[in-house]
């Protein structure tokens, strides 16, 4: 997938680190083996007992029922019938994409103004990557309580002061308000990668540019972009794996709510091995979204390389 | 480089600290000497105020207490799991009358009896069993055996913000209907000025929206099952009561209603946002207390509103504490259950916090306290909601189920919080009455015929 | 514009560019940089506010229209602090940052080194299937963790939490010091391998301490991340273990209306990754990006 893309040593790398390639193999993999058994161990291993459970039919509270085995119909159950489960799918894949997108386009905007010579840019950047910092309860709970609050909300208080009508944004924009939640957050950790980005930009390869004539927006569109192409890859492949995840923000926010509206996959999954206390059906949903998380990932990531490897061409 | 080689220096000091990093100090703290019980509480102002008076537990027997505090949702979902796969993270929960006699009947939580019967007489006539109320006893018993003890118990009544119905001219009677209700919401209705004509619980849960829902189903004449455990969720009139809540609280409940729970509920009641407010019994303290509410002395109280039957128009409840089997430390555990739903309890609570404040519907001897009455002039329909709540008796027509604002299976915790998820979406205006409840009937059909209910 | 190699046409063009530039320039610098400074205003409000409103009393925190000015008071920070148990889920949090990054880095640093230098066919791979561990939501693996921890005793113990810790931050750590290691120059390495230094010098003495500033981002981004997981301490801890995160969801719902205590919860609680953040800034925007690409 996208691994080829990114840090990979390329055919030319490995043919000099050929020549210190040390004939004792199990040093190589003396290093290795430990960090993947583990690995293997704590995420493959479960997960292969996820399956194994998503066959059978376990109600946690009880365990009168048994827990006999159901074959597929778990599966069954959430794939044709289950319109919660494909209700979260969608809602997932709407809340991910723009979660990104939003704070992708913020951070690139930061970044470009932060990439400026300008007093106080120490300070400015500092404030800017703070909301990375803040944990994502603290996030939710500070936006529910004292932005989108319908009563007591500074929102609320903007609104009413223009004159204009109460909006209560949790119940009305659940989706929205989850993703300016969460866009909030993870703007400074697209930023902070672009940044970095523009400033290992070689000043000369803009200089030439500027003397082709290229500023403003076409410097913008034919020289930055394509060189900050690698790093917008990266902000999503990273942003993918973190807000395909995204839990915390909808449990104190929303609660999923209101109705199944911001209910997304791993909410949903939660909700039934949590709440439902119905391990089997839950770990079908675990599966079904780690099938789906691999496919988005690899989708999404798929498309993104193909057109910035011919947006550079 | 000198900053480099500082900070390289720095990252291989904290991995050699990392190898030699004692695991033991990783590990849970181990029991000490003296004893430390670990309970699950739910995050109401009783349960605080049980916090705050612990070290006088600990003081008197020597044994720590740790609290998780969760809210109830949580307190329910976490407590299940731990004593479902007796995980024993817990030593005693916080129960109610919902989770006692499915619980006990599965022996994941342990008979009290046997614990009596080992006190001694002055140790029995003190904490004088007889005294906690006959109904709530009833509640946390299972085959004649006693398996919780009550820390507070409660019914559902209607306060109301008296200035907003002088204003209007209005008089709330002490027997309203849910359609004279009906009528002064609409009438005390001020979006314009933030004043919500009633206050309901709209959060999903079976135990927030769900409690006060069933409660009017109750009392519409309806029921969530009928006696072939058929659920009747589109069928009238249970589909009717239903659509009657949502619709009250749409258009003239608090904004936010689709996240309010107990909480949020009483925030906009105490805050002047509301004229009245159905809920639980226990707020009465609440939004009483001058210092946390805005309206403490424009509050009045009646009986829960009615329409076909009065059955079932008002709850029953006891928050219990109750010891898990897979505790560790169960004799300590009963010190501690004794200490907490005392009489003495109950007077250290009124001398510390007065009598306003005392956990209210437990014990017979509270609501006869001179003093008690006095702090607490709602006292009487507290007792009598309490007497006439009858959990084997809640619905017009018979049903295969006790509880009031509960149906006592297994099952109902998921089917309740699955219903009240999708018809909060209904406040929210993301669907409608219909489409939720038929989504509802299907998922209620499907749990019923997994567990074998239905055929 | 950029393809116009041919200098007589592009003539024109730059002169008027050039007309037009320093008038321009001289206003949109300034304008650029106040934008900038109210953006990274309102970008910081929220945090600002809840700082703010900690000082607050209630009645103050849920004035509507919101106050600016106001009595300052110390007694929400005081009562976070000192009427709850806050030191303890910090103690908790402490110990699980600290355990499991360097547990992920005792694991993952020499893997990382070993994908680096001993470059295969199978690296890619390797390195694909490390990444794609961390695809996998939580949600797919909490229900056996869940039994298996019960059964093993790990359930709500500080030691259960630094294994899952570790192992979410590691492909993280594999990754980030994979890509530092690659860059490490040919000829150090082999100059030392030259002079006779086995494997583990070599690591240790010549490429960890060129990787510095590499090693202390990573660092800083896994305890950064398992400051403030809170999905698997959520479902994984009760009295014993729990970190901050847990700390206040329970704060909060035990004093929800309380705005202004929630308030001092709330920053007492991200204060410590705060401090660490800022002060590693530089690092933290040099590490995020050159471990992982180039």
């Amino acid at each position: 997938m996208s691994a080829s893309t990114i840090s990979v040593p390329d055919a030319a790398s490995s043919s000099v680190t050929g020549r210190i390639r040390s004939p004792r193999i199990p040093a190589r993999l003396l290093l290795l083996l430990p960090a993947i058994i583990y690995l293997a161990v704590l995420t493959q291993a479960p997960f292969i007992l996820t399956l194994w459970y998503s066959v059978h039919k376990w109600i946690l509270d009880q365990p009168d029922l048994g827990r006999p085995w159901v074959g597929i119909e778990n599966f069954k159950y959430a794939i044709t019938q289950d319109t919660v489960f494909q209700q979260a799918v969608l809602t997932t894949l709407i809340i991910t994409v723009l979660i990104i997108a939003v704070s992708l386009l913020l951070g690139l905007g930061f970044a470009l103004l932060l990439n400026r010579k300008f007093f106080g840019r120490g300070v400015v950047r500092a404030l800017m990557i703070a909301p990375f910092f803040v944990m994502p309860t603290v996030n939710a709970v500070v936006w529910k309580n004292f932005f989108l609050d319908p009563i007591i909300g500074l929102f609320d208080w903007l609104l009413t002061s223009l004159h204009l009508a109460r909006v209560d944004f949790l119940t009305s924009y659940p989706k929205l308000s989850i993703v300016a939640i969460a866009s909030w957050q993870w703007t400074p950790f697209m930023m902070l990668i672009l940044l970095a980005g523009l400033q290992g930009m070689s000043e000369e390869v803009r200089e030439a540019a500027r003397i082709d004539g290229a500023a403003g927006w076409a410097e913008f569109r034919h020289i930055t972009l394509p060189l900050l192409a690698r790093y917008i890859e990266l902000c999503i492949l990273l942003g993918t794996i973190y807000v395909l995840n995204l839990f915390g923000e909808i449990r104190v926010a929303t609660q999923g709510g209101p109705g199944t509206e911001s209910t997304t996959v791993p909410y949903y999954v939660y909700q039934t091995i949590h709440d439902y206390n119905d391990v089997g059906s839950a770990a079908a949903l675990g599966v079904l979204a780690v099938v789906f998380a691999s496919l988005i990932a690899a989708g999404l990531l798929r498309l993104l390389v193909r057109t910035f490897r011919e947006g550079q061409a | 480089m000198s900053v480099q080689r500082m900070v390289t220096r720095c990252a291989l000091v904290a991995m050699c600290a990392g190898l030699i990093f004692p695991a033991q100090a990783l590990r849970a703290a181990p029991a000490h000497a003296a004893v430390t019980l670990t309970i699950a509480t739910v995050d109401n102002p009783q349960m605080l105020d049980m916090e705050g008076v612990t070290s006088d537990f600990t003081k008197k027997y020597g044994i720590n207490v740790k609290y998780v505090t969760l809210t109830e949702n949580d307190v329910r979902a976490k407590v299940t799991t731990d004593v479902a796969t007796g995980g024993g993270q817990f030593d005693l929960a916080t129960v109610g009358t919902y989770e006692v006699p499915i619980w006990a009947k599965k022996n994941w939580v342990v008979n009290l009896d046997p614990y009596f019967s080992g006190l001694s007489a002055a140790a029995a006539a003190a904490y004088d069993k007889s005294d906690l109320l006959p109904k709530v006893r009833l509640g946390l018993s299972y085959n004649g055996h006693l398996y919780a003890l009550p820390f507070y118990g409660e019914s559902s009544f209607t306060m109301y913000n008296k200035s907003i119905f002088k204003a209007a001219g209005l008089t709330m009677p002490l027997h309203p209907t849910w359609d004279q209700i009906a009528v002064f919401a609409k009438k005390l209705s001020n979006p314009g000025k933030g004043t919500a004509g009633i206050v309901l619980r709209g959060t999903p849960g079976w135990g927030e929206m769900g409690a006060p829902l069933t409660t009017v189903i109750n009392t519409f004449g309806g029921s969530w099952f009928d006696m072939s455990w058929k659920p009747q969720l589109t069928t009238s009139p249970t589909k009717d009561a239903i659509a009657f809540y949502l619709n009250l609280l749409k258009s003239y409940g608090e904004p936010g209603a689709a996240n309010a729970g107990f909480t949020e509920s009483e925030r906009a009641f105490s805050q002047g946002k509301g004229a009245m407010w159905v809920d639980a019994t226990s707020a009465a303290g609440l939004v009483t207390d001058a210092s946390q509410s805005k309206v403490a002395s424009q509050v009045g109280f009646a009986f829960s509103p009615t329409k076909a039957t009065p059955k079932g128009s008002h709850w029953l409840w006891a928050w219990s504490l109750a010891m898990e089997s897979s505790g560790k430390h169960k004799a300590e555990a009963f010190k501690f259950l004794q200490w907490a739903t005392s009489k003495d309890y109950i007077k250290l609570i009124a001398a510390k916090k007065g009598w306003g404040n005392v956990p209210p519907g437990t014990r017979l001897s509270t609501f006869n306290n001179p003093s008690y009455q006095q702090a607490a002039p709602y006292w009487k329909i507290i007792l009598d909601s309490m007497n006439t709540a009858d959990p084997t008796n809640a619905t017009l027509h018979k049903v295969p189920y006790v509880g009031v604002q509960f149906v006592g299976i297994p099952e109902f915790q998921q089917i309740g919080d699955r219903v009240t998820q999708n018809l909060s979406g209904v406040l929210s205006g993301g669907t409608t009455v219909d489409a939720a409840l038929t989504l509802s009937q299907n998922q209620v059909t499907r749990i019923m015929t997994q567990s074998g209910y239905l055929k | 514009m950029i393809g116009s190699g041919i200098a007589g046409r592009a003539v024109p063009a730059e002169q008027s560019e050039a007309s037009r530039t320093p008038q321009m320039q001289s206003l949109v610098g300034p304008l650029l940089t106040l934008a900038t400074y109210a953006i990274a205003f309102i970008f910081f409000f929220p945090i600002l506010w809840t700082l703010l409103s900690g000082f607050k009393t209630e009645v103050d925190a849920g004035a509507s229209p919101p106050l600016l000015f106001f009595h300052p008071t110390l007694a929400n920070y005081h009562s976070a602090l000192l009427e709850t148990d806050y030191f303890d889920f910090f103690k908790n949090t402490v110990i699980l940052a600290i355990g499991s990054t360097v547990l992920a880095f005792l694991l993952g640093v020499p893997a990382a080194y070993s994908l680096a230098i001993y470059s295969t066919k199978r690296t890619k791979g390797t390195l694909t299937w490390v990444l794609s561990t961390k695809m996998m939501p939580i949600v797919g693996v909490i229900v056996p963790i869940f039994v298996i921890y019960r059964n093993i005793g790990l359930l709500d113990s500080r030691l259960g939490m630094v294994f899952l810790y570790a192992a979410m931050n590691m492909p993280l750590v594999i990754w980030m010091m994979h890509s530092f290691f690659t860059e490490v120059p040919r000829p150090i390495l082999e100059a030392a391998g030259v002079d006779g230094a086995g494997v583990g010098t070599i690591l240790t003495r010549v490429v960890l301490p060129i990787s510095g500033p590499g090693l202390a981002s990573t660092g800083l981004i896994c305890l950064i991340f398992s400051w403030n997981e809170f999905f698997l301490a959520y479902m994984l801890t009760a009295g014993n273990a729990g970190t901050l995160p847990i700390y206040l969801v329970r704060f909060m719902s035990s004093h929800g209306q309380s705005l202004a205590s929630m308030s001092a919860a709330s920053t007492i609680a991200i204060a410590p990754v705060f401090i660490a953040g800022w002060s590693a800034q530089r690092a933290l925007v040099r590490g995020l990006t050159m471990g992982a690409v180039k």
